[in-house]
Formats: structure tokens, sequence, C-alpha cells
């Protein structure tokens, strides 16, 4: 019942970089991709519903860091995800 | 497939990690929380209050009690003043409050000077009065001196043990990072809320029904974990993400003020919640003004109240300046109401309406949708039976995490694991005995309420540092026995005689035998006394009967 130890990742680098991402970047993200759409879009209301949102699409961030196999990968959609936010924020000011 | 092992193996492992991680953290949430619910009765039956009514506060004559608090001497030019119905020694009183906000820093000093002002009845500064509700006069408060005693940084009244055993639930004991601990705890619980779903995904129908008792300890723990895990997933959901947004309710806030609202505090409380809307003071006095008793009566009409149940707040700005405002806000506390706040602000010079919300004229924004999650999570939306409810899901939660622990050390009890055997014994017998142990803590809580003497010095903190010293000591004790069965019976024996205990003390110390209670109108007292008779002499029984379970290989 423990998990087969040969599916996942191995090397310390690669744990240790998991779990940063998970943590911050995913919570990085998911606040700023919140906050931009608060700001293009109706800003009580999504700031109302992302009050719950927030939390769910921290989760399933970090759900996803794990899934995913490619490191980069995972770095590359948190990244990309806060850049487009970032963006979006700043223009929209 | 071999993808779909690999996630498989990915998930479980993800679920299995933070599960592990803030097993102690999250029984001490739920079992803490559940008993949390009922805080309130649990204070009354500490203090022998007895239930009370509420009084009609519509008819509060304003007017008269700003008189009398001017005939006493205070000034209130550009004050904030907040009338609030208030319960000392088992009486209504009209409690006038006016407190100029410290700021942060020299904090100290200026909360040592506010304490000076209180007790001498500084006329020039701030005041906090009570006033009979039949002819507004002061109230005699004799024991001024003992009443400002800072209780430190806590908030609320810490020296009544349900409000201890309130903040024990979200780590506030802990300073600063407390709640954010537990801000992660509940995320972390998320996690493993969603990986164990999409773990047993498959079986989820298949295997409601499946209780394998008879076959290996391993699929025992495995079968009642999942099959209650089913059971309370919409409970649990619901608290990982209203736990996770109470916790993390700082970052939130600052993260929207700096980026939505530009850095402008007052814009955000404004939209937000805007009763609570702060209006400067133009600095010129005020003409003429509108009696307040007759904004007061007409308000219910116009916000469309028209029964019983809610807690008044009247606040007035900014007091004979151009700009003051007198603020109604009325809360929704009867249990049956789900969500019904409303608020109006006058303003004072000719009685305009500034702003008003309705009792059925809730917007979607940001305080509703706040208001919602606190009802959601505190259980306040359905009266006894609803916190029943919520109480033995808690209790069901607490057991699925327990059982989670004994799958973890189950699976590795083989030769497989055999070098990290010490490892996986130590984690077991330290988890299980934090957890069990908590439960004969909080009933030696309750009783050392009853045992110590009232007047003793530092009453409180000597109680809070015994009941964490007796949790510590069951803990050291479990780790040193590291045999799981016999910590689990040891603790339930324990607790349910401390338990019995508590009533006994109850009744020796304050005289209200749970016989004479209820004739006397104690009736918190009476119900927690029961409760903890029965939990005690079931959890004894219990305990004195459990038999280890013997797997069957080693037969």
């Amino acid at each position: 019942m423990p998990a087969n130890k040969k599916h996942l990742l191995q090397s310390n680098w690669a744990k240790a970089s998991k779990i940063i991402a998970s943590i911050l970047g995913a919570f990085i993200a998911s606040a700023s991709l919140h906050l931009a759409l608060a700001l293009w879009l109706n800003k009580e209301m999504v700031s109302a519903i992302s009050i719950v949102t927030i939390y769910l699409l921290w989760a399933l961030f970090i759900i996803l860091i794990y899934w995913l196999k490619k490191q980069w990968m995972v770095w590359g959609i948190l990244m990309g995800i806060t850049l487009v936010s970032i963006t979006a924020i700043y223009i929209s000011k | 497939m071999a993808k779909d092992k690999r996630n498989y193996n990915v998930f479980l492992n993800l679920h299995t990690v933070s599960g592990i991680i803030i097993t102690v953290g999250l029984y001490v949430c739920f079992f803490a929380g559940g008993i949390a619910l009922f805080y309130k009765n649990i204070n009354n039956w500490e203090h022998n209050k007895v239930t009370i009514i509420q009084t009609d506060q519509s008819s509060i004559d304003y007017e008269k009690a700003l008189k009398v608090i001017e005939k006493e001497g205070y000034i209130l030019e550009n004050r904030t003043i907040d009338f609030t119905v208030k319960e000392i020694n088992n009486k209504n009183y009209l409690s006038v409050k006016s407190i100029k906000k410290q700021s942060k820093k020299g904090k100290n000093q200026k909360t040592a000077d506010l304490n000076k002002d209180l007790v001498s009845f500084n006329p020039k500064g701030d005041f906090e009065l009570e006033l009979n509700l039949d002819n507004y006069s002061k109230r005699e408060n004799l024991n001024h001196t003992k009443k400002v005693k800072r209780q430190g940084k806590h908030k609320g009244n810490v020296s009544k043990i349900g409000t201890y055993i309130y903040h024990l639930h979200y780590f506030n004991q802990l300073p600063v990072i407390g709640i954010y601990l537990s801000g992660f705890v509940a995320l972390f619980f998320l996690i493993a809320l969603i990986t164990g779903v999409i773990v047993h995904w498959k079986k989820i129908f298949k295997n409601f029904f499946t209780f394998r008792l008879k076959s290996s300890i391993k699929i025992l723990w495995t079968d009642s974990h999942t099959a209650l895990g089913v059971i309370g997933l919409p409970f649990q959901f619901i608290f990982a993400i209203t736990g996770s947004l109470l916790g993390f309710v700082m970052i939130f806030m600052i993260l929207n003020i700096t980026v939505l609202y530009d850095g402008n505090k007052d814009d955000f409380i404004a939209t937000v919640v805007p009763a609570f809307k702060s209006y400067k003071s133009s600095g010129e006095p005020l003409e003429r003004r509108v009696n307040i008793n007759q904004l007061a009566t007409t308000t219910p009409q116009k916000l469309h109240i028209n029964k019983e149940g809610y807690q008044l707040t009247a606040k007035i700005n900014n007091y004979k300046d151009e700009n003051s405002t007198f603020v109604m806000m009325y809360r929704g506390i009867k249990e049956k109401m789900f969500y019904e706040n409303a608020h109006i602000v006058y303003k004072l010079g000719n009685g305009e309406i500034l702003d008003k919300t309705a009792v059925d004229q809730q917007g979607f924004n940001l305080s509703t949708v706040i208001e919602t999650v606190r009802k959601l999570h505190f259980g306040s939306y359905g009266g006894y039976l609803l916190k029943l409810i919520y109480f033995l899901l808690s209790l069901l939660t607490c057991y699925v995490i327990l059982s989670g622990v004994m799958i973890w050390i189950v699976a590795r009890d083989n030769k497989k694991y055999e070098s990290k055997r010490t490892f996986h014994t130590n984690v077991g017998a330290i988890f299980i005995g934090i957890c069990m142990g908590l439960y004969p803590a909080i009933a030696y809580l309750f009783c050392l309420t009853k045992i110590l003497p009232a007047q003793m010095n530092a009453r409180f903190s000597s109680i809070e540092n015994s009941f964490l010293l007796f949790w510590l000591a069951y803990t050291v004790y479990a780790y040193y026995i590291k045999n799981l069965h016999t910590i689990t019976k040891q603790a339930l024996v324990l607790g349910g005689t401390l338990g019995i205990l508590v009533p006994i003390c109850n009744g020796l110390h304050s005289d209200l035998w749970f016989w004479k209670s209820l004739d006397t109108n104690h009736i918190d007292s009476f119900f927690v006394d029961l409760i903890w008779l029965f939990t005690g002499v079931i959890t004894l029984i219990i305990g004195l009967n459990t038999k280890k379970l013997i797997s069957k290989k080693s037969k």
C-alpha cells in the first residue's frame, strides 16, 4: 500500500524544488490570477468569489505540480500564469 | 497501464505525506473545534450563569444616556460612542463606551495611560460606563481595577475556558504564527481530501458498504478510513476551505488592499463593510440635530425588520461635529437565521439616510461571502441540533485522521521497512499519544476550573500551564510505553474517570448539582454536567473493555 518509490522522483534537488514550487509558487500564481481577474472584471464580485477559490486553486496547483513528470513544465506553467497576471495588473493601472 | 499506476502512486504519496504532516495539528483543530462549538455554554457553566432573556433593544433611550454621561463630566466632542447591551452578573445593562484608538507605536505606554484613565475616571479621557436600563443611572463599578487588567495579546476574554479551547483550535497560543499555521494545516487538509478522492475514485461506490472486519488489521483500518472518510467528505471539504480562508484572512486582506484599492484601507472598508466606514470630521460644530430616539424607533421598519432575534450595536461618529453620523447595525444572531444583517447610517444634522442595507436586500459582495463562510464554519445557522451534528461529524473526522495514522504504521510493519522500524514506532507513539492525550487533558482542564479557588493569584495562567503540562506529560508517557493499544486504552480510562469527576467537582464547588441546576434556570450548567457524565461513563466502559487487536497471521 505505501507508494512504490520507483514511480516518484529521486533526486534531492527535484524534491526541494517541488516543495518550494508547491507552497510559494502556487500561492503566487493563484493569488495573482485572481487579482488580475478582479481588476479586469467586476471588482466586487470577483473579490467575493476569490475568497473561496484562491485556496481551491492553490490546492489544485499543488496537486498539479506533483502530478507532472517534468520539472521544467511545472515551473513553466506557474511562471507563465504569474507573468500573464502581473502584466494584466500592470496594464490596467 | 503504466501511466495509471504512476498516477495512482503519485497521488497516494501526496495523500500520505500531506496527511502525516498535518496529523497532530488537524486532530487538535477538529477535536478542540468540536468542543469549541459550544464555547458560550462552557463559559456560562464555568461562571454559573443563569440563562437570561434578551431585552427589547428598540426601546433604548439614547438621548437620556447621552445626558447622563454629559452630567458625569465627560467631554463628548468629536468622539466615537458605542452603545451595546451587555450582560454583567446575570443582569442586562446598556454599555456606553468611547475609547480612542491607540496607535501601534508606543502601544505599551499608551495602554498603561489608558488603564490609568479608566481606573481614575478621568473626566476628560476615555470612558466605558454601564447604565441601568430602567432609570439610566450609572452602575457602580466596584472592582474596576480587576476589569481592566490586560490579558496579553489574546483577543477576547481568555480567562474563560470555553474561549481558551476556541483559541487552542486555531493555535492562538503560539504568538503570531499560530493562526497562519492553522491556515496551512487547512490547506494541506484540502490537498489530502482531493488526492484521497482521486485515489479512491474507482472504488467509492463499490466499496461503500464494505466493512471487512475479520480480515487483516490493515484492511480493517483501511475500510473504516475510506468508508467514514467518504461519509464525512462534504463536511470536511467545507472546513478545509473555510478553515484556510479564516487562517489566511490577513494575507488576503493585505493583498486585496494593496492591489485592488491602491493601498487605501478606508476605501476597502467602505466597500466591504459599509457600516464601519469612517467619516472625517469637518471641524465645524453641529448647529441642530435630530432626536436620536426618533431615528432609532423608525429604523426597524425601514430595514424591513419585523421579528426578534437581532443584536443591535449603535454608534455615533464624530459627535457634535457637522459630519456626525449615527450608525445602527443589526446582526441576526437567532440560531435559525442564515444571513440577515442590516445596517443604516443617518446624518445627525438633518436625519438624512446616508447608507442603508435592508434585511432582504443583500448584495453579493465580500462582506456577505465572509459572513456566510463564518456561518458555515461555526455552524450557527441551525440551533443546537446542527451543532450536535457538526460535533459528531468532527469526532468522525478525528477517527478518520487516527485510522490514517494506523494504516501508515501497519503498512510499514513488515520486513521491507526494518531499518526504519524505530522511527515508525516512535512517530506512531508520539502522534497517538498527543491525540488521545488531549481528551483526558481537557477533562482535567474542566475539573481544575472548579477546584482552584477564585481569588488565587495568576489563576488562569496556572490553569493554562497545568493543562499543557498534563498534556505534555501524557505524550512523554506515551513515548515511553510505545504500545499503541495501551496508550489508547489508558487515555480512554483516564479521560472517562476525569469526565465523571467534572460534574462532581462542579457540585462540590458551587453547590449546583445537576439535579438542582435545571430548576434554578442554570441550563448551561445542567447540560455541560450531564454531557460530561454521559461521555465519561461511556469512555470508561469502552476503555476497560477493549481487547487488543490480534492479526490473523500471528494466531
